[in-house]
């Protein structure tokens, strides 16, 4: 049976999160190949072996999982450590990951980039906040260099509470527009059209999934 | 004069923007000091002013060691005896390599995230609380029009200064501070000249910019003289666009 993204090879980071595993079961589902690497890994060798396991690469997903992440902290009160290891975890990872694996890509006619953020993002309330922010600036600067070769990098940013992991507990943003909380599965769909032949013509953009939690008119 | 007695923090103070930021202070009535890297350039830009008749020092900081920038607070301190403002303008730019992101070596990365990133959250860490003490306070950072279609390292850092932007002035709103973020487009400062042609420049400002004018940094600090006064009490958590209309008319 022909599945959209059969023959397809996948890396997905951060796959020990609930968002990036949800991800990974839907572009398995979808035929794809996909290795799956940890929060924490040492990503360039990682992205390179996964690489050489797949045969090459048509598909990254990158994330790192917030269920590991320390505490937040005020940002006038932050220490060092937490604030260099936000940045860290949540950027610098992905900048690195996208690095190892895009001159496979572009070498290879084409591919899709998928960076999974969280709302968190927006409020930049935290270190993870502002760490992820980078993410979406890395999303648009490698679209623009990718995209002659026919990679495309796009961005989801998820709604809060599959930030944490918990999809049990009530909803914290009683103003949702859709009247309930978000599980692991809710952006798996958009992460499929990003990653399958549907996103070609689709790049440099920051997608929100949150159930019009917040909303834009722009 | 809408800055009398206020108390006002530049970081790289000695040239370009920041300098014209440091004028600005002065001429609103504003005790200055002037910080940078350079420190004895600093020092001269800081003299010019008490020649004129106003209160300047000039103290060296590296912004992204938390040891120089608490110096920093504390040297103002020492000197005028508050802090009402924080102007964390220093930033690597001048002469940066324009690597793709593709090629950016890490080590390079890291230098950006260390100071055009990490330096102003240092900035910030280091006159809060003082601020906090007083009541009031106003912080704010220069980030920059790339930062809406980030290209490279720089711009991707000035991204995460909205983001700092955001953040503190979240964590620092109740105690009083307000914090907001600069974002000038292309000015006319030696650091812009050197990394792009007479004719580049004439290009971008022809077709990127809806007044067709290069600004001037005089213009960038009249608009910081605002963010800073008492004019713009009620303004926090946002990013003023100075850029003659250069993010307004994307290409």
């Amino acid at each position: 049976m022909s599945k959209e993204l059969n023959e397809k090879k996948a890396i997905v980071t951060g796959a020990d999160g609930p968002l990036a595993a949800a991800a990974a079961d839907v572009l398995e589902a979808a035929g794809a190949t996909v290795e799956r690497i940890d929060t924490g890994a040492a990503l360039a060798e990682a992205c390179r072996g996964a690489i050489e396991t797949l045969g090459g690469v048509d598909i990254l997903v990158t994330h790192s999982s917030p269920a590991t992440d320390g505490p937040a902290a005020e940002l006038h009160e932050i220490a060092a450590g937490p604030w260099n290891e936000a940045i860290d975890r949540h950027a610098t990872s992905v900048f690195t990951a996208i690095q190892t694996v895009a001159p496979a890509m572009q070498a290879s006619g084409g591919g899709r980039i998928v960076n999974l953020t969280t709302a968190r993002a927006h409020s930049c309330a935290d270190q993870h906040g502002v760490a992820e922010l980078l993410v979406h600036g890395f999303t648009v600067g490698f679209a623009r260099e990718l995209g002659g070769d026919g990679v495309t990098v796009n961005a989801v940013e998820v709604g809060a509470i599959l930030a944490i992991g918990d999809e049990r507990g009530p909803d914290p943003y009683p103003n949702r527009a859709v009247a309930r909380a978000g599980t692991a599965t809710d952006p798996a769909a958009l992460v499929e059209l990003l990653a399958g032949p549907g996103g070609e013509w689709i790049s440099g953009q920051v997608f929100t999934v949150d159930g019009g939690g917040w909303m834009r008119p722009d | 004069m809408l800055l009398q007695d206020k108390v006002v923090i530049v970081t790289g103070a000695a040239q370009g923007i920041g300098r014209a930021h440091a004028e600005a202070l002065h001429r609103e009535g504003a005790a200055v000091v002037l910080a940078d890297i350079q420190g004895e350039a600093a020092e001269a830009e800081a003299g010019k002013i008490v020649a004129a008749g106003g209160k300047a020092i000039g103290v060296r900081v590296d912004i992204s060691s938390a040891a120089e920038t608490a110096a920093m607070a504390r040297a103002t301190v020492d000197a005028f005896g508050r802090i009402d403002g924080l102007v964390n303008n220093a930033a690597i730019y001048a002469g940066y390599v324009h690597h793709t992101l593709v090629d950016l070596p890490p080590d390079y990365w890291q230098r950006f995230v260390d100071v055009n990133l990490t330096g102003v959250l240092l900035g910030a860490q280091a006159v809060a609380p003082q601020m906090i003490e007083q009541g009031s306070g106003v912080i704010v950072n220069q980030s920059s029009a790339g930062a809406d279609q980030p290209r490279n390292q720089y711009s991707v850092t000035k991204l995460g200064v909205q983001g700092l932007t955001l953040g503190l002035a979240r964590s620092l709103g109740p105690q009083g501070v307000r914090v907001n973020c600069l974002a000038p487009g292309v000015t006319d400062t030696e650091a812009t000249r050197g990394h792009y042609s007479a004719e580049q420049l004439t290009a971008m400002v022809e077709q990127r910019t809806l007044l067709r004018k290069m600004a001037q940094p005089e213009d960038v600090a009249d608009v910081l003289v605002w963010l800073v006064s008492d004019l713009a009490r009620i303004v926090t958590g946002q990013i003023v666009h100075v850029d003659s209309g250069y993010v307004a008319h994307p290409a």
